[in-house]
């Protein structure tokens, strides 16, 4: 085996590991700025990621309650709606037997005053015809008393106030 | 060849079938048959002749001071060499591959050399090179000093002529030849690689870092949705469990290891140009970035850590010095392993695909013409299935060191509550 003696694979010189040392400084100290910022910016990248998809989950759990809410907004909206309209109902129908009752009683009213009017209004008018009657009566007994009278009426008189003055004295 | 033909048609089939996997299964065709297609570029040009093809073989997973391409043509890398005479340094083409030397020294098979003997001329002079098998025993002109180690193997010493005079040669200081008088500074084929991969790895995580502040919290593109699989599987997989807590402060680390080492294997898979080179099978690369990963988990070793290897909490006392002793040593195993660990299975890897290749070359030189096509007919599904499974191990090996670095790092971060450990 004279070949593995002048092997030099087996027997490095102090050059080959001089030079080996130096570029694996440098390959050291370059590369280590560029792994170093692998490093980070696939850590950031992760984070980001994992940011990201619970962003998107909240999100969306979000946007889920949003879609009840809506729901439940619009349900009750709807039933505030209907209730409305039944209170609404319920006013209209208590208006209209509150302006019946009134129209009512406005008619009675009316009725009434008419019925009191149209009484005042025959007693005026028996009033009247009585006072006719009682005129008309005078008259005729005036002018009876004036045909019985004619001639004597001077007597008459006379015999008339001294009885007027007898019940003035009596009174 | 139709063979490769027919799998070539078949593999296109398959690939407009599998649309998923058509990119990797592209990539995968492209290695198969660079890999094939270099292997016989390369072959005959570098064995030239008298070479056999084991030696080839070595030289294509050794570290080499040129890169060569094709033919004759190579890429001149600098050549830097520092000794008591002072500073060489010129490119690797001047030294015309091994005819000429420069300053004294030669290119040995690719490989720097220093040429022993001060009377040797400086500049550039011609030379020839003698193999000591040959003639070392009727050459009495041989420059030879005793004391050197390269000298004991006088079965394997090659040596350099210049004119009448035969001069040895002496390798760069070396972790087994330390008492070499030189060292080798030169920007060789796998630091050039180790460059191009640095570049390489600057381009494509300044862009990826620039996608994600410019496309903040959007989805990855392109490049980047390429790569974020890996970045994302390394942190949640491996530095997050392995460190715990303070995983941010070692993720820079950890990755940068990862993709240095994931991108030297790959590299070192294509087998031309750009590639080739054996990085992480080179013992003197794996060894440096495991290093750094015991330099790390001895710095950040906790209290915790230290107590745990000087101390065993809960174990009987008679035991504690002798789990000292183990823990001490497991201190240097450990990364120890690691470097052991990639260096083996990239160099193995490529052995084991040049070896099936080289098996052509000893079939065409034991039967000829035939032998050699029977051998392609063999060795070229496994090449491919081989490369297959290289590329696999690229990926693997990256992700072992990563792992285990991660881990020890880890084990040196803990904390434990003593009472019900162990």
């Amino acid at each position: 085996m004279f070949f593995l003696v002048e092997f030099s694979v087996l027997n490095p010189s102090f050059g080959l590991i001089f030079w080996t040392s130096l570029i694996f400084i440098l390959v050291w100290v370059f590369l280590s700025r560029f792994f170093k910022n692998i490093a980070e910016a696939l850590e950031n990248r992760e984070n980001f990621i994992d940011g990201s998809l619970t962003k998107a989950k909240k999100a969306e759990a979000a946007l889920a309650g949003l879609e009840s809410e809506k729901e439940a907004m619009l349900k009750e909206a709807e039933q505030k709606g209907l209730e409305i309209i039944r209170e609404a109902e319920a006013i209209k129908k208590t208006k209209i037997a509150q302006g019946e009752a009134r129209g009512k009683e406005r008619e009675k009213n009316i009725l009434e005053a008419a019925e009191l009017d149209k009484a005042n209004r025959m007693k005026e008018m028996e009033l009247n015809i009585q006072n006719q009657i009682g005129q008309s009566s005078l008259e005729i007994a005036k002018k009876l008393l004036q045909r019985e009278l004619e001639g004597n009426h001077e007597d008459f008189v006379k015999a008339q106030i001294a009885e007027l003055q007898d019940q003035e004295l009596v009174a | 060849m139709p063979l490769k033909t027919g799998n070539c048609l078949l593999f296109l089939i398959k690939i407009n079938k599998i649309k998923t996997l058509k990119s990797t299964l592209f990539l995968l065709a492209f290695l198969f048959f660079g890999c094939t297609f270099t292997a016989f570029a390369t072959e005959p040009t570098e064995g030239a002749d008298e070479e056999n093809p084991v030696d080839v073989m070595i030289h294509h997973i050794c570290d080499a001071n040129e890169f060569h391409i094709v033919g004759d043509f190579s890429i001149p890398l600098p050549c830097i060499a520092w000794s008591e005479d002072g500073l060489m340094f010129t490119l690797s083409s001047s030294f015309e591959h091994g005819h000429m030397a420069v300053d004294g020294y030669v290119l040995d098979h690719g490989v720097l050399k220093k040429i022993i003997g001060d009377d040797f001329p400086k500049g550039t002079v011609a030379v020839s090179f003698v193999h000591a098998a040959d003639d070392h025993h009727s050459n009495e002109h041989i420059h030879s000093d005793s004391s050197h180690e390269s000298s004991k193997n006088e079965e394997h010493v090659t040596l350099v002529k210049y004119g009448d005079t035969t001069y040895e040669l002496e390798p760069s200081k070396a972790l087994q030849s330390m008492s070499a008088s030189w060292y080798d500074f030169s920007i060789t084929k796998n630091i050039f690689s180790m460059l191009l991969v640095f570049l390489m790895l600057l381009f494509v995580f300044s862009k990826i870092s620039k996608a994600y502040t410019k496309r903040e919290n959007q989805a990855p593109k392109g490049l980047q949705s390429l790569m974020e699989p890996l970045i994302l599987f390394m942190r949640d997989d491996v530095v997050k469990p392995a460190i715990g807590e303070k995983w941010k402060k070692f993720f820079p680390f950890i990755m940068c290891l990862f993709f240095f080492i994931l991108f030297c294997n790959l590299l070192g898979l294509i087998p031309f140009f750009p590639g080739s080179a054996n990085i992480t099978g080179n013992i003197g690369v794996t060894f440096v970035l495991a290093m750094f990963v015991f330099v790390l988990v001895t710095i950040n070793g906790k209290k915790d850590y230290w107590q745990h290897i000087f101390w065993m909490p809960g174990v009987p006392v008679a035991i504690k010095p002798v789990m000292t002793i183990i823990e001490v040593m497991g201190m240097f195993i450990k990364p120890a392993t690691l470097f052991i660990r990639l260096f083996a299975n990239i160099t193995a890897g490529h052995i084991v695909i040049l070896s099936l290749v080289s098996l052509i070359f000893f079939f065409n030189m034991s039967f000829g013409t035939a032998g050699a096509g029977v051998a392609i007919g063999f060795a070229l599904p496994f090449t491919f299935a081989l490369n297959l499974m290289e590329l696999f191990i690229a990926f693997l090996q990256a992700f072992v060191f990563a792992l285990l670095a991660a881990i020890y790092i880890g084990t040196a971060l803990e904390e434990h509550h003593h009472e019900e450990a162990h």
